[in-house]
């Protein structure tokens, strides 16, 4: 049964409007067609729905909207089929209402081309391209609750996400970093090429979260990777995809001048954080408890009363005893 | 089950004390980080709650993006690369420690930096050592297990007039435990790694010598990881001692396997065949009709509902057929162990066992007209405590200070009680135990 949490929060596309839409109608009319909006279909005649939030820019990014291109501002809504363009030295992180998070670097080309999410549930899908450039996906409550329902597609591959985080980078960026793993690259289509990292959640890791696997696939067949920190290449060429390779330190590299921020100045520290490390990022939660040695030593329970049973054993049990 | 849940996130409460004194429960929402995703100290507070949730991708999402707008904030770097240490991304983890080499850290936060480095590099070693050593002392109130029969017999009374809850005394042991394992990875293969591992106990108790036992095993095998399936063959060799006696020897080989099914479910299984060899010792001349095979198996699940707490269920059995067959018997039970995590590494363990063993007919040496069936009941409870959570910051930036804070001590409380169809070995005895580990790795 919807309450009024559910209800308030069952705001598919348009997250922030809807919202206040299904407040003023009332609880009776959130619950009849609450079912019905996770589902509804997109049409161009509404207003494009917001899928999320640009959370973090960096550099000159630009969205477009039906054609209609502006630059980038933090706080910004997102909507289903904008194209997000970033430029040299750029970096953008979206937020998606369902909690996914991808982050573009520079001069990266991406759209969302699917959004559908009920927050009552945590059912949907997400679905994004990226038709060029760097790019870093964590799945949130849609990769969780239908692993399979989360996918990015690049020009010649679908990748299949199951509650992880990744990265990929897409065209002669791949190539040339297939080439310093020494990933064979012949044939590969320096347009449409994408080299896909599996980041984590790793088998060793020490979360509630899914460990983290995924799926590439093209025409010419699919791979996957259930390893941190292997790579799947895809030649871009209609061929199956290769791998998965250990990503090398000259591989990380690259990517980074991509994907990551590097410090570039003096330290600052705008909120002055007293805790250590290992209580802020909750390891030292983690202890691994002494094993209680006696237990070890149960097998031994006949050997240690051998000697007092076999004295007493006539006086209790009539008949010869050793 | 998720009120279970619930209930269960309310029992660390109890021990505030250990937490954080600065992460203050404010339960920001995902929509209000929406609307201020800018803001530093609205996605700090998200991401360490996401942390303390043990949701580390929406913390790490929250960190990094608090690094693109303030790439120059080494703290958030600091708990950023942990955090994906946490989350097994070693190499990422690195990239980041690695930037902040000759930042201007605090002592402690370079302290940490170094610290996760050398564990990322260890792990990506090609071999590895790590282990542990115990020591301690514990106090029993019936460490020779002697039953009430026997300790009526011994003070001359008729044997039928058994003293309850007489013993031939407690008695205090000092012990000592120590675990070394090496491994390293087999090329070509993820996820695959070959292992030696070698396992000892000893108990040394002050006056019961029959009571002083020690142990030791080596184990050598393999462990194959695919997804969340892991695999691991081994063989083993172990000898026990009594009253400084060869006891046994077992040797054999098995199966160990985990399949996860999701972050709070794992099933686990195993089994092994071992050959048991007993040695006739001054105490017991009657122990190489013990010789014979054991067969064992085990299976269960480990229930995680929170991050904080975790259950493990397990059944097991054995047959073991020895050369006599009065020594021979089928083995059964039921076990549940809860570890629960109350913080800066303390923990408490609670756990349970009970047991059915029968055998398959009278042993013709100590038992000539009765057939053993045992039960026996187990419980234990212990709670460690690093020196760290205790000491704090003392002594902050000493090596010797800084060693001296990783030991973990531990102390427990364990019962145990043995019924029979047998009077005469039925015992119940209760165990006091202190026991201060280290851990290292190389």
């Amino acid at each position: 049964m919807l309450n009024k949490h559910t209800a308030k929060n069952t705001t598919v596309n348009d997250g922030f409007s809807l919202r206040r839409h299904m407040l003023v109608l009332g609880l009776t009319t959130a619950i009849v067609f609450a079912p019905t909006l996770g589902s509804m279909p997109f049409t161009m005649a509404q207003a494009a729905p917001v899928v999320g939030t640009s959370a973090a820019v960096q550099g000159s990014v630009f969205v477009s909207t039906g054609g209609a291109e502006r630059k980038a501002q933090v706080k910004e809504q997102i909507k289903l089929q904008d194209q997000i363009t970033t430029k040299q030295d750029s970096a953008l992180q979206i937020l998606l209402l369902d909690q996914s998070t991808f982050t573009v670097g520079q001069n990266c080309r991406m759209v969302i081309d699917k959004f559908v999410y009920d927050p009552s549930t945590n059912a949907g899908e997400v679905a994004a391209t990226v038709t060029t450039g760097a790019f870093r996906f964590m799945s949130g409550n849609i990769g969780k609750q239908s692993p399979t329902n989360a996918t990015v597609s690049t020009p010649s591959a679908t990748i299949g996400i199951r509650g992880t985080f990744f990265e990929g980078i897409v065209g002669i960026d791949a190539i040339a970093l297939a080439q310093l793993g020494n990933i064979p690259t012949l044939g590969a289509n320096s347009e449409t090429a994408s080299l896909i990292i599996l980041r984590g959640p790793g088998p060793g890791s020490n979360t509630l979260d899914k460990t983290g696997a995924l799926v590439v696939t093209t025409f010419g067949g699919s791979k996957s990777v259930s390893v941190p920190n292997y790579v799947i290449f895809d030649p871009g060429n209609g061929e199956p995809p290769i791998g998965p390779f250990p990503l090398t330190a000259a591989m990380q590299e690259y990517l980074d001048f991509f994907l990551r921020s590097t410090p570039n100045g003096e330290q600052e520290n705008p909120i002055e954080i007293v805790n250590d490390v290992d209580e802020d990022s909750g390891q030292a939660l983690f202890n691994v408890p002494t094993p209680n040695p006696n237990e070890e030593f149960d097998e031994l329970i006949d050997g240690i009363q051998d000697s007092l049973t076999n004295e007493y054993a006539d006086s209790i049990y009539p008949g010869p005893s050793s | 089950m998720s009120k279970l849940r619930n209930y269960l996130s309310i029992i660390p409460l109890a021990f505030l004390v250990l937490q954080p004194n600065n992460v203050v429960a404010q339960n920001i929402t995902f929509e209000q980080v929406l609307a201020d995703p800018d803001d530093p100290a609205l996605n700090l507070q998200f991401a360490r709650e996401q942390i303390a949730k043990g949701e580390l991708q929406q913390a790490a999402s929250a960190l990094e993006r608090l690094l693109l707008n303030r790439p120059n904030w080494d703290a958030v770097r600091l708990l950023y690369g942990t955090v994906l240490y946490r989350m097994d991304d070693l190499v990422g983890a690195k990239r980041e420690f690695l930037l902040l080499e000759g930042r201007a850290l605090s002592t402690r936060q370079e302290a940490n930096r170094s610290r996760y480095l050398a564990s990322i590099e260890r792990s990506q070693s090609a071999i590895r050592f790590s282990g542990h050593i115990s020591v301690g002392g514990q106090h029993d109130t019936n460490p020779g297990l002697v039953s009430d029969f026997i300790a009526a017999a011994q003070v001359g009374i008729q044997i039928t007039q058994p003293i309850p809850g007489s013993t031939d005394g407690s008695d205090s042991a000092w012990i000592t435990s120590g675990r070394m394992k090496l491994e390293g990875d087999l090329p070509n293969l993820p996820q695959a790694t070959w292992f030696v591992e070698t396992n000892g106990y000893l108990r040394e108790f002050d006056e019961i010598a029959r009571s002083s036992t020690s142990q030791g095993v080596v184990k050598g095998g393999f462990e194959f990881a695919r997804g969340d399936l892991q695999i691991k063959p081994f063989v083993q060799y172990g000898k026990s001692w009594l009253m400084h006696d060869d006891f046994s020897k077992r040797w054999g080989g098995g199966l160990e396997t985990r399949y996860k099914i999701d972050p709070r479910f794992t099933l686990f299984a195993g089994g092994s065949i071992l050959t048991e060899n007993y040695e006739n010792t001054a105490a017991s001349p009657t122990n190489s009709q013990r010789d014979g095979h054991l067969v064992s198996g085990h299976a269960g699940v480990m229930w995680r509902p929170i991050q904080r707490q975790s259950f493990n269920f397990t059944g097991f059995a054995a047959r073991k057929n020895a050369k006599n067959d009065g020594y021979s018997y089928n083995h059964h039970g039921v076990a549940i162990n809860s570890l629960t995590l109350l913080g800066r590494g303390a923990y408490l363990t609670l756990s349970g066992r009970y047991t059915w063993t029968d055998f398959d007919q009278p042993d013709g040496n100590t038992f000539v007209n009765v057939t053993r069936e045992d039960e026996q009941l187990y419980a234990r409870a212990a709670l460690g405590v690093p020196l760290k959570a205790i000491l704090g910051n003392v002594g902050e930036g000493n090596m010797f200070a800084d060693q001296f804070k990783s030991l973990v001590v531990q102390a427990g409380v364990s019962w145990s009680e043995l019924k029979s169809s047998s009077s005469l070995i039925e015992y119940e005895n209760l165990t006091g135990d202190v026991i201060v580990t280290k851990r290292f790795a190389f």
